[in-house]
């Protein structure tokens, strides 16, 4: 006795319109898109709809994984192939306006880039374990001398280090350092540590 | 050399700081963003050519665009889907340039025959069967597809980059998804 | 002054300039490329066209001394520029000498 109730599972996957019940393929991927929603009775009631969709799902989700898949297969990224990146691109773009220093003789114009002056920021971080420096960025008028100028920088920091501990002596590196190789009127340095090495971390304005 | 603790600092320091540093000047961050994401940009653009030839030019140019860019970038967190737009310009641009006009044909044209039967019958795997698949596709219908499936890119992000119409992007889409699933089931 | 004693002045200067105490290198302005040798990263400045480093104008009675630099971190960088000049100043002599300095990259003491 055969029973002729087709159940989805038996049901050939058929992608034309008559397998579809009136719809296409096109119709069935905007759907998934959308979520499935609003729901559409047509569709959800037709077990060649079903059967299309499910397939569009299955392969929806592979593309990304064949990507990390290849991504993960693929060779090392060589030292010399990011040598040959870097040999190419100018850190003259970065250098940002040009920071005079004071001097009474006319003969002279002495000054340091902005740029100079991140990295210097940048290389505070030497002196704190634990944290890294990522952007900073020096609010004020720079060119004129004495001026105030405000540093903001972002830091992650290590979980479970102390994050005022952390703070305190990166901001005071970073004090010391512009002290010695500018003559900068710096009035206040901000640090927004923006996220812990670690996933779901805090934001936290240090002062 | 205390330096060395920080270079592992920098290579394990998520995206956002990373890139902020490299927008700021820091080469040496730059570099850790190039070696995190070389991989799957030569991964995404090795599928959309379905080539290797071109691949590491193609990676290349985007590095150097993505340094000059990298000052505009609103969300540094976001860089590796930024990395992956640029990568994906870059690659159309090539196609492009070599094949100035879709060919309108690809629509209808009938995908290859399927493989040999000893490959049919062979059980292969999600992912393995996708590549597959998807190097058999028409160029344009591949085009699309990584575009779509992978890229995320809108229908008429599509079209935008492909030069076509919006309906032949979504056409050259509704023909690939359909061999792809067609292949995918038999391989089940 | 003839092109050719602007030349010979330019590569002495860059010597001069070399042997400061704290003058790590430097950069024909405008030419700043990235550079990483193994863990090291570092400023490198491109000779695009063969010459030096350092740009020399005649204005008045003087000669007008550009140069774009990489000083050591060790020493406060207007200590290291102040040097530089008095060097130039020294090399000059007894012309009169104005010089337009800028530090472009800090190396970082080790």
């Amino acid at each position: 006795m055969t029973d002729d109730r087709e159940t989805p599972e038996l049901r050939r996957l058929g992608l034309e319109p008559t397998d579809l019940d009136g719809h296409t393929l096109e119709e069935l991927s905007d759907y998934l898109d959308s979520g499935r929603s609003p729901a559409d009775p047509s569709i959800d009631g037709s077990p060649g709809c079903l059967l299309a969709l499910d397939a569009l799902d299955r392969l929806r989700g592979l593309g990304g994984q064949l990507i990390d898949a290849d991504a993960a297969n693929g060779p090392e990224v060589e030292a010399s192939w990011v040598d040959s990146i870097l040999s190419g691109i100018a850190l003259d773009a970065r250098a940002g306006r040009r920071i005079p220093f004071l001097s009474g003789d006319p003969t002279e114009d002495l000054g340091i880039t902005e740029g100079a002056v991140r990295g210097l920021i940048r290389a505070a971080e030497t002196e704190v374990p634990g944290l890294l420096v990522g952007r900073c960025r020096l609010d004020g008028d720079v060119a004129e001398p004495g001026a105030p100028i405000h540093i903001t920088l972002e830091a992650s920091i290590r979980y479970g280090e102390s994050i005022p501990r952390l703070t305190d002596l990166l901001r005071a590196e970073v004090a010391q350092r512009l002290s010695v190789h500018t003559e900068l009127n710096v009035v206040g340095i901000d640090i927004a540590v923006r996220g812990l090495q670690e996933p779901g971390s805090q934001k936290e304005e240090g002062r | 050399m205390v330096r060395e603790g920080f270079r592992g600092e920098l290579e394990r320091a998520d995206d956002g700081i990373v890139a902020g540093r490299a927008m700021d000047g820091d080469v040496a961050a730059f570099a850790v963003l190039v070696r995190r994401y070389t991989p799957m940009m030569r991964a995404y653009t090795q599928r959309m050519l379905n080539a290797s030839a071109e691949v590491d030019d193609i990676v290349q140019e985007a590095f150097v665009t993505a340094w000059q860019r990298l000052p505009e970038i609103e969300e540094p967190a976001r860089v590796k889907s930024w990395l992956m737009r640029i990568v994906s310009r870059k690659a159309v641009d090539r196609i492009r340039a070599r094949r100035p006009v879709v060919d309108i044909d690809e629509i209808d044209q009938a995908a290859p025959e399927s493989s040999s039967p000893a490959r049919r019958a062979e059980t292969r795997a999600g992912i393995a069967a996708l590549g597959a698949a998807l190097g058999e596709l028409p160029d344009a219908q591949r085009e699309c597809w990584v575009l779509r499936e992978i890229g995320g890119y809108s229908y008429d992000e599509i079209a935008e980059e492909l030069g076509v119409p919006t309906a032949t992007a979504r056409g050259l889409l509704a023909r690939a998804r359909k061999y792809m699933i067609v292949r995918m089931e038999e391989w089940r | 002054m003839t092109p050719q004693e602007r030349l010979d002045l330019a590569t002495r200067l860059e010597a001069v300039v070399r042997a400061v105490p704290g003058v790590t290198n430097l950069y024909r302005s405008g030419s700043l490329v990235s550079n990483l040798i193994g863990d090291g990263a570092a400023a490198l400045g491109v000779r695009a066209a063969a010459g030096p480093l350092i740009t020399i104008t005649e204005s008045d009675d003087r000669i007008a001394v550009e140069a774009s630099l990489g000083v050591a971190g060790d020493v406060g960088s207007a200590v290291t520029l102040r040097a530089v000049r008095a060097a130039i100043a020294a090399a000059t002599a007894p012309v009169a000498v104005s010089v337009h300095l800028t530090v472009a990259y800090l190396h970082d003491r080790e």
